[in-house]
């Protein structure tokens, strides 16, 4: 759009209000009657539905007693192994998988195959989750893990898959039929398998776990648009898909060593803030879609597009990703970026400290603690006794959840 | 800023008052931590036929110490109702080991429990000034664990992975009765010997899932380990004291050079490599420097 000459970027208001506005005229072959000023007078939802919580969501850095790392000089791990006690591991260097989660063309997935053996090459091990397969020659054959996603509506053997030997795969969940391919698929395959839990979530993750999946995958995106999470944020998915896992640990033999299986994040991860933010409320792996990545990538660009130029700002970009999910942990006072935890988080919205179970600034502690501790100051006083059921009923009322 | 201490008496000399090679330790690194103070004094060879379990009450905000002795028939049951006590902190579990706590300076803590004069194989002291959780009693160091008797712990630095460590050990059942990121230590190390037994295994295990700038000393009733983290960001140090005709010789680590120089544990002064744990036990013989 140009406004007197210069160039105005859209929002996305903006363009919410204009596509309205030529389907509407498409639609029905006749002019608006109302001004797009009414439209944006009736947006409360849109505007309501912009306030992202991750924006409210800051780390709290290193202090005193905690210094920070120098990542140039102290060595910052990343690592991460997929795949439980009986499974092949696969091993990555940064711990993000891309993740295909809408089709995209060949050459761009060409872009995303050459970015990713370039990064293998320099010791950058990252996933890639894909349906598509792709050609390779005898000189650029795959460095890097591939998980190769095995579609709900198909109703292949485990050898269709494995044809392109890939090293993990990645399984829908939608229903029983879905817990029966998994229960077919762990039978045949030995590498680690990512179950797809988004459509169900947070049904059915304990009965996966229990079948042999070796993680699963939940893609905040979508959950958010299920009734069960209407409202909710995507602090609220990853806190609950850790929470899932934490359950299904919980009281198992603890010298049968298996506790390693991997909650991959996708979806509203899509920047370094966000990864760190996400790793701290719970997960392991962040799902990096490809049509981000591809957008990312050639943001600034001011090369004409190829396989190859796309390629090399997919490299770029993925070394200054990693760059920064190593400083931030070191700038917190960590070695190690699978040691972030919740109570690194600090932030200023009550939906977020409930959703996230996050501390509020300031007080240092999660808004249900600061309710529990006023129910319970109320109760001494006046002598009431309750039991622990009561008390949670009470304190559900207090949070309104 | 914390000032931990330790002194271990060589051969297993257990009459002599080893509370004042620690008082003296703890005072001169006083000017490190002013908040609260402890130490903790293992008796090797006790034959007690009860556990001692230390705890606080809480009533109206403050902190009643209470020592309960349990014959070994009702340490189940005993610990099973303390535990389920929410206003109850327990402080420690013993079978051998002596355990004081307190907020004050240490001339307070000599004061109200005559530490100099306690006799012991070796013992752990620290001084604490709080970064991470409240100035009260329960958060004073040393820190035991109900996973096994008598562990202790003394910590000087920040597990910065405290929650992931605390959440993982919680998912296995063990109980926690703090805020403190140091209690952590006692309960993983106590856990780890459950496991294998091996002392310096499980603080190499230790080393190996902890995060942050620190150093500790744990304690168990026939050794001691001095161990830093993998980047050696906490110093530590330990020095030995050969003795003579009327002082007993005994190894000591610290802090700081000035603790060892107030006791005389001027020889072989060396810190522990950063992630290699430092193991002492009673057996070490005269002038040599333990593996």
């Amino acid at each position: 759009m140009s406004i007197g000459g210069r160039q105005k970027k859209l929002n996305d208001a903006d363009k919410f209000i204009i596509r309205k506005a030529v389907l509407e005229l498409a639609k029905k072959g006749t002019p608006r009657f109302t001004s797009i000023d009414d439209d944006v007078r009736t947006l409360p939802k849109a505007a309501s539905k912009a306030i992202n919580l991750w924006d409210y969501v800051t780390a709290i850095g290193a202090q005193l007693s905690r210094p920070p790392y120098d990542p140039y000089r102290e060595t910052i791990n990343l690592d991460i192994s997929i795949g439980r006690k009986k499974s092949r591991k696969v091993s990555l260097n940064i711990p993000l998988i891309i993740y295909s989660n809408i089709a995209i063309n060949y050459s761009s997935l060409e872009s995303v195959h050459l970015a990713l053996n370039r990064l293998a090459e320099k010791g950058n091990v990252l996933g890639l989750i894909s349906e598509t397969e792709i050609n390779t020659t005898k000189n650029n054959k795959r460095k890097y893990p591939l998980f190769k996603k095995v579609p709900s509506y198909r109703n292949d053997s485990v050898e269709h898959y494995q044809k392109s030997c890939p090293e993990g795969l990645v399984m829908e969940y939608k229903d029983q039929t879905s817990l029966r391919m998994l229960q077919n698929f762990r039978k045949e395959f030995d590498g680690p398998i990512l179950v797809d839990v988004s459509e169900v979530f947070p049904m059915d993750t304990k009965i996966i776990l229990e079948e042999g999946a070796d993680g699963i995958i939940v893609d905040t995106d979508k959950v958010t648009k299920n009734d069960r999470y209407k409202g909710k944020h995507a602090i609220a998915v990853i806190y609950d898909a850790r929470n899932a896992i934490k359950d299904y640990y919980k009281g198992r033999d603890e010298n049968d060593n298996d506790n390693n299986a991997t909650l991959v994040i996708a979806g509203d991860v899509n920047s370094a803030g966000k990864i760190i933010k996400a790793a701290a409320l719970g997960a392991n792996v962040i799902g990096y879609s490809t049509s981000m990545l591809i957008a990312h990538s050639n943001m600034y660009s001011e090369k004409p597009s190829n396989v190859s130029s796309i390629a090399d700002n997919i490299y770029s970009h993925m070394v200054g990703t990693k760059g920064e999910i190593k400083g931030i942990p070191a700038a917190l006072g960590y070695s190690d970026f699978h040691n972030l935890s919740s109570s690194d988080l600090r932030t200023s919205s009550i939906d977020a400290s409930l959703q996230g179970n996050i501390p509020l600034e300031g007080v240092d502690r999660t808004y249900r603690e600061m309710v529990e501790e006023i129910v319970n100051e109320y109760v001494n006083e006046k002598g009431i006794r309750l039991n622990s059921l009561e008390t949670q009923q009470i304190l559900r009322f207090m949070v309104s959840e | 800023m914390c000032g931990i201490c330790a002194v271990i008496m060589e051969n297993s000399k257990k009459d002599f008052p080893i509370g004042c090679i620690l008082f003296k330790m703890m005072e001169s690194q006083q000017i490190r931590a002013q908040d609260s103070t402890g130490v903790a004094i293992f008796n090797n060879g006790s034959t007690k036929e009860f556990y001692k379990i230390d705890y606080f009450r809480k009533n109206n905000g403050k902190y009643n110490p209470v020592t309960e002795k349990v014959p070994p028939e009702r340490l189940d049951k005993t610990l099973y109702e303390l535990t389920q006590d929410p206003d109850i902190v327990i402080a420690s579990f013993a079978k051998e080991m002596t355990l004081v706590k307190g907020i004050g300076l240490v001339r307070d803590l000599e004061a109200k429990y005559k530490i100099k004069s306690m006799q012991g194989t070796h013992g752990i002291g620290h001084l604490r000034i709080a970064t991470s959780s409240r100035v009260t009693p329960e958060h004073a160091h040393p820190f035991s664990t109900i996973v096994m008797p008598d562990i202790s712990v003394v910590h000087n630095g920040e597990i910065t992975n405290y929650s992931k460590l605390r959440s993982s050990l919680e998912l296995q059942g063990y109980r926690l009765f703090t805020r403190c990121d140091s209690e952590v230590i006692a309960v993983f190390i106590a856990d780890q010997l459950l496991r294998h037994g091996d002392i310096e295994k499980a603080n190499q295990e230790f080393i190996k899932n902890a995060d942050g700038p620190f150093t500790y000393i744990v304690a168990t009733p026939d050794s001691l380990a001095l161990v830093r983290d993998r980047f050696g960001a906490r110093k530590g140090i330990f020095g030995y004291n050969p003795g003579d005709r009327n002082y007993p010789s005994f190894w000591a680590m610290a802090t700081d050079l000035s603790a060892l120089d107030s006791v005389g544990a001027t020889f072989y002064v060396e810190t522990p490599p950063p992630g290699k744990p430092k193991i002492f036990n009673n057996k070490i013989m005269i002038g040599s420097i333990p593996n």
